[in-house]
C-alpha cells in the first residue's frame, strides 16, 4: 500500500526547516538587543567558540564576544529549552486531558511552580541552598497543583473539558493569593521575586541551569515517546484501555513528566504563559494532531518562539527590558481568546 | 461444555455505582464462535455487564474469566490483542485524519519504538474496506456524521485483529441500511471467521436474525438466556419491556420477529357499543380486531385454523376465537361453538376471506344465523368471486340472503361506521347501506 496516502503532511521536512529556522533565531537572538551587530558578526562570533573552527576566525572585538558569547548566547540557549519544554508541557497535556485549551498557565501548574519557587528564593536565598532546591520545589508545586486541578476537574470519573479551565482558573488564584501574601513578607527579596514573576531569561541564568538540563532534555524526549498513548488517550480512557494502554499508568507517567517540565521551566524563568497554548496549536494546525509529530516539532517550534518573544522584551522599550512573560501575555491572551471563539462556533479546534 | 473452553465465563459479577446496583449476581459463559446478543431494557445493567466483559469496568464482587484466568489481572495489551470493544459512542476533541484513527486499532501489536509497517497498513486497508469507510480515509474524523463515524470505529476495532468483538448498541445511529451493513459484516466475521461477538443489540428483531443466542438483561439479571426462539417470547417481552407484542416467525429465516400491538391494556369495553363477531381467517380480519377493540368493543371472532394471521393477532389482543386445527376443514364441532358464539353478538360481519372446500361453513353460517333474526354483513361482495375456491358454491350459499336481511358493505371502513351507527340509543341502522 502507497503509504504516502495516509496524509499529505510531511513532518520530517517541516523538521529539518524548522531546525534551520531554530538556528537563524539564535544568531539573530544573540545579535539583537540594546547594542545590536549584525547578524553576521554574531555568526563569525559563535563560530570562532566551536573547537577547531577558532583558528579560521578571528575574533573581531572583545566587547563584543563578551556580549554575545558571554551574556547573549546563555540566554538565547535558556531561551531555546525553557521554550521547548513549555511547548511539550503544553502539547502532552493538552492530549492527556483532552482539552486544546490545556497548557502548563492555563490550568494553574505554572503559579504552583511559582510558589514553590517563591518559598525557596525567600526563605534559602540564593546560596547553594537555593540552586540546588529551587527546581525541586517548583516541581513539587506544580505537581501537587497538577493533582488537584485534576481531582477538582474530574466528577463522576469523566473529565469535562470546562471543569478543567474552570479548576484551573480557581487553583491559579489561590496560587497567586499565596504568592502575594508571600511578596508581602518578603522583604528585601520583593524586587527579585516581582521581577522573576512576570517570567524572565535575564535574571536567573547559567549558574544552575546546566545542573537541569539533562532533566529538560530527558523530560523532552521521554515524552516524546508517549506519542502513540498520546494519541489514543484523546478518545478517551475508556477507548484507550480497550486499546490496551495501560491508562492509569500512562497517565501518571505524562503528567509527572509535564509537571516536570513545567517546574524546571518556571524555576529557571518565572512563569512564562501561553507559549504551551500557541506553539502546539499552529503545529497542530500545519500537522495535524499526530502527537508523534506534534510532541517534537513543538519542542523546536517552542524554542524558536521563545528567542523571538525575548528579542521584543529586549528591543522594545530599549534600554529598559520588558518581562518575557509580558510579550507572551500580549500574544497569548488574544490567541486564547481566538481559540475560546472558534471552538464555540465549530465545536473543535 | 466445559469451563476452559469458554472465551469468558463470568461468575457472580455483581457492579456497584455508589448505592446502586447496576448488576446483581450475573453467571455468563461465552462459547468461542458464538454471536451472542444482549437484550434489555434501558438501565437493565447491559452497558456495565458488557464494560465488565471489557475490562473497563471492575466488578464489586464476582469474577470475569477470559480464557480461563482472572481478567483483571491480564494487562491490558494482552487483552486489546485479542478482544475488540466498539462503543456506543465515542468522544473525539482532535482533527486526527480516518487513516489515523484506524491506524490506533494496531497500538497493541506495536512496541514502543514501532513505526507502522507495510503489514500493518495492509490490515487497516482491509478492516477500513471491510467496514466501507476506505473512501473517508483523508477525511477529518471531527467532520463526520455519527454514522460514519461509527464504521470508522468499527474498522479501527476490526484492525485489532480480534478473536473477540464486544459491541454496545453498534448499529444505534446508524440508518437502516447502514445497520444492516454492520450487523451481515460482523456475521460474516463470526461464520467464516470464528470471531466471538457479543453485542448489545437495541433491536429485537435484528438480534433475533443476527444472534445464536440471546439473553436478556432485567433489573440487573440475567432473566432468559437461550436461542432467540426461546428468549424472544410474548411473555417475556410483556414480562420485562411492560408491552404487548406479537411474536411471528420471520418468514424467509425463520427467526422470532416482534410486532408491536397498538396498546389495548387501558382499553375498557364500552357497554353503549354493540357486541361483533368477525367471521374471518387468512390474514383479513388482524387489523380490524384491533380496531374495534380499541373502539372499546367486545370482539369475538371464529371460526379460524390455528396459526392463521388472525388467529395470531387475536389471541395477542386477548379475543374469544373459535379454533381449528391447523389446514383442517372446520368441524361440526367447531361450526356449533362458532355458532354458539356468533349468536350472543350483536353484529355479525363476514370478512373478506378466501373461501375453499374446508372453510365453506363459514359461509354456511349466515343464513343459519339470519333466520334466528341476527343482524349479518357481508364485507366486499363485489369481488368474491375471485376468492372463491368452491367452484361458486359460496356465491350460492349467500345469494338470495339478503332478502333474508343480509347488508352488503363495500369495505372494512363500512365496518367501522355500522359498528359506530349500532351504538345503543342511536335508532336502527339496519337500513343503513354503505
Amino acid at each position: 500500500m502507497d503509504q504516502s496516502t495516509v496524509s499529505s503532511r510531511n513532518p520530517w521536512g517541516v523538521l529539518i526547516v524548522l531546525l534551520v529556522l531554530l538556528i537563524v533565531s539564535v544568531i539573530f537572538g544573540v545579535s539583537l538587543g540594546s547594542t545590536t551587530t549584525s547578524p553576521l558578526t554574531a555568526m563569525k562570533v559563535l563560530l570562532a567558540h566551536i573547537p577547531g573552527l577558532s583558528s579560521w576566525f578571528a575574533t573581531p572585538d572583545v566587547a563584543v564576544d563578551a556580549i554575545i558569547y558571554k551574556i547573549r548566547l546563555p540566554r538565547v540557549v535558556l531561551a531555546v529549552f525553557v521554550g521547548a519544554a513549555l511547548a511539550v508541557a503544553g502539547a502532552s497535556l493538552q492530549g492527556l486531558l483532552r482539552n486544546p485549551l490545556a497548557e502548563p498557565y492555563t490550568i494553574g501548574v505554572a503559579s504552583g511552580a511559582a510558589v514553590g519557587a517563591a518559598l525557596v528564593i525567600i526563605f534559602a536565598g540564593g546560596g547553594l541552598l537555593g540552586v540546588v532546591t529551587l527546581p525541586i520545589a517548583a516541581f513539587l508545586g506544580a505537581l501537587l497543583t497538577g493533582i488537584l486541578v485534576y481531582r477538582l476537574a474530574v466528577i463522576n470519573g469523566h473529565l469535562a473539558v470546562e471543569t478543567l479551565i474552570l479548576a484551573g482558573v480557581v487553583m491559579s488564584s489561590f496560587m497567586s493569593a499565596i504568592l502575594s501574601y508571600l511578596l508581602t513578607v518578603a522583604g528585601q527579596n520583593l524586587q527579585q521575586v516581582i521581577y522573576w514573576l512576570m517570567g524572565s531569561l535575564g535574571i536567573r541564568g547559567s549558574d544552575y541551569f546546566i545542573y537541569t538540563l539533562p532533566f529538560l532534555v530527558g523530560g523532552i524526549i521521554l515524552l516524546c515517546f508517549f506519542g502513540r498513548d498520546l494519541n489514543i488517550l484523546t478518545f478517551g480512557e475508556e477507548a484507550a484501555g480497550q486499546l490496551g494502554v495501560p491508562v492509569e499508568r500512562t497517565k501518571q507517567f505524562i503528567l509527572l513528566l509535564a509537571t516536570l517540565l513545567t517546574g524546571i521551566a518556571v524555576s529557571l524563568a518565572g512563569t512564562i504563559g501561553f507559549v504551551g497554548l500557541i506553539v502546539p496549536h499552529l503545529v497542530r494546525l500545519t500537522l495535524g494532531p499526530d502527537h508523534r509529530v506534534l510532541l517534537p516539532v513543538s519542542a523546536v517550534g517552542g524554542g524558536i518562539f521563545l528567542i523571538w518573544a525575548d528579542i521584543v522584551a529586549r528591543v522594545a522599550v530599549a534600554p529598559v527590558e520588558l518581562p518575557v512573560g509580558v510579550v507572551t501575555a500580549f500574544l497569548g491572551a488574544p490567541f486564547f481568546m481566538y481559540l475560546l471563539r472558534t471552538r464555540k462556533s465549530r465545536g473543535y479546534f | 461444555m466445559r469451563m476452559n473452553n469458554m472465551v469468558f465465563k463470568i461468575h457472580g459479577v455483581e457492579c456497584n455505582y455508589g448505592s446502586h446496583q447496576a448488576l446483581k449476581g450475573v453467571n455468563l459463559d461465552i462459547a468461542p464462535g458464538s454471536f451472542l446478543g444482549i437484550v434489555g431494557p434501558n438501565a437493565a445493567g447491559k452497558s456495565t455487564l458488557l464494560k465488565t466483559i471489557a475490562a473497563t469496568l471492575q466488578p464489586t464482587e464476582g469474577v470475569v474469566y477470559f480464557q480461563g484466568e482472572d481478567l483483571n489481572k491480564i494487562p491490558r495489551r494482552d487483552i486489546a490483542k485479542q478482544v475488540a470493544v466498539v462503543p456506543q459512542e465515542t468522544e473525539v476533541h482532535f482533527p486526527f485524519t480516518v487513516m489515523e484513527v484506524v491506524l490506533m486499532g494496531r497500538h497493541p501489536h506495536l512496541d514502543r519504538f514501532d513505526r507502522e509497517s507495510d503489514r500493518d497498513f495492509e490490515i487497516v486497508q482491509n478492516a477500513m474496506e471491510s467496514a466501507n469507510c476506505w473512501h473517508l480515509k483523508d477525511r477529518n474524523v471531527l467532520e463526520l456524521s455519527g454514522g460514519e463515524r461509527q464504521k470508522v470505529i468499527l474498522a479501527r476495532a476490526l484492525a485489532q485483529e480480534p478473536r473477540i468483538i464486544l459491541l454496545d448498541e453498534p448499529v444505534a445511529h446508524l440508518d437502516l441500511s447502514a445497520q444492516l451493513e454492520v450487523l451481515n459484516l460482523l456475521k460474516e466475521m463470526n461464520t467464516s471467521h470464528g470471531v466471538t461477538v457479543v453485542g448489545i443489540l437495541h433491536d429485537l428483531n435484528m438480534a433475533a436474525q443476527f444472534s445464536q443466542q440471546l439473553i436478556i438483561l432485567h433489573q440487573g439479571q440475567i432473566y432468559r438466556a437461550g436461542t432467540p426462539e426461546e428468549v424472544l417470547t410474548a411473555e417475556n417481552i410483556k414480562d420485562v419491556y411492560n408491552t404487548d407484542v406479537m411474536v411471528i416467525k420471520h418468514p424467509l429465516t425463520g427467526a422470532p420477529q416482534i410486532v408491536i400491538l397498538p396498546s389495548t391494556g387501558e382499553c375498557r369495553v364500552s357497554s353503549s357499543l354493540p357486541r361483533v363477531h368477525l367471521i374471518c381467517g387468512g390474514g383479513v380480519g388482524g387489523a380490524l380486531m384491533g380496531q374495534l377493540r380499541r373502539m372499546g368493543c367486545y370482539v369475538t371472532a371464529g371460526v379460524v385454523n390455528i396459526q392463521d394471521t388472525d388467529w395470531e393477532v387475536g389471541r395477542a389482543l386477548g379475543i374469544e376465537i373459535i379454533e381449528e386445527k391447523p389446514f383442517s376443514p372446520i368441524s361440526d364441532k367447531s361450526y356449533e361453538a362458532n355458532l354458539k358464539l356468533a349468536l350472543n353478538a350483536d353484529a355479525i360481519f363476514l370478512l373478506e376471506t378466501p373461501f375453499g372446500r374446508g372453510n365453506l361453513p363459514n359461509a354456511q353460517i349466515l343464513e343459519t344465523l339470519l333466520a334466528r333474526g341476527k343482524k349479518c354483513y357481508l364485507v366486499d361482495p363485489e369481488h368474491l368471486p375471485d376468492r372463491d375456491y368452491t367452484g361458486g358454491e359460496v356465491a350460492r350459499c349467500v345469494s338470495g340472503l339478503q332478502e333474508q336481511g343480509l347488508c352488503l358493505l363495500s369495505d372494512q371502513l363500512a365496518v367501522l361506521r355500522i359498528v359506530h351507527a349500532l351504538r345503543k340509543g342511536k335508532g336502527n341502522a339496519e337500513t343503513a347501506f354503505v
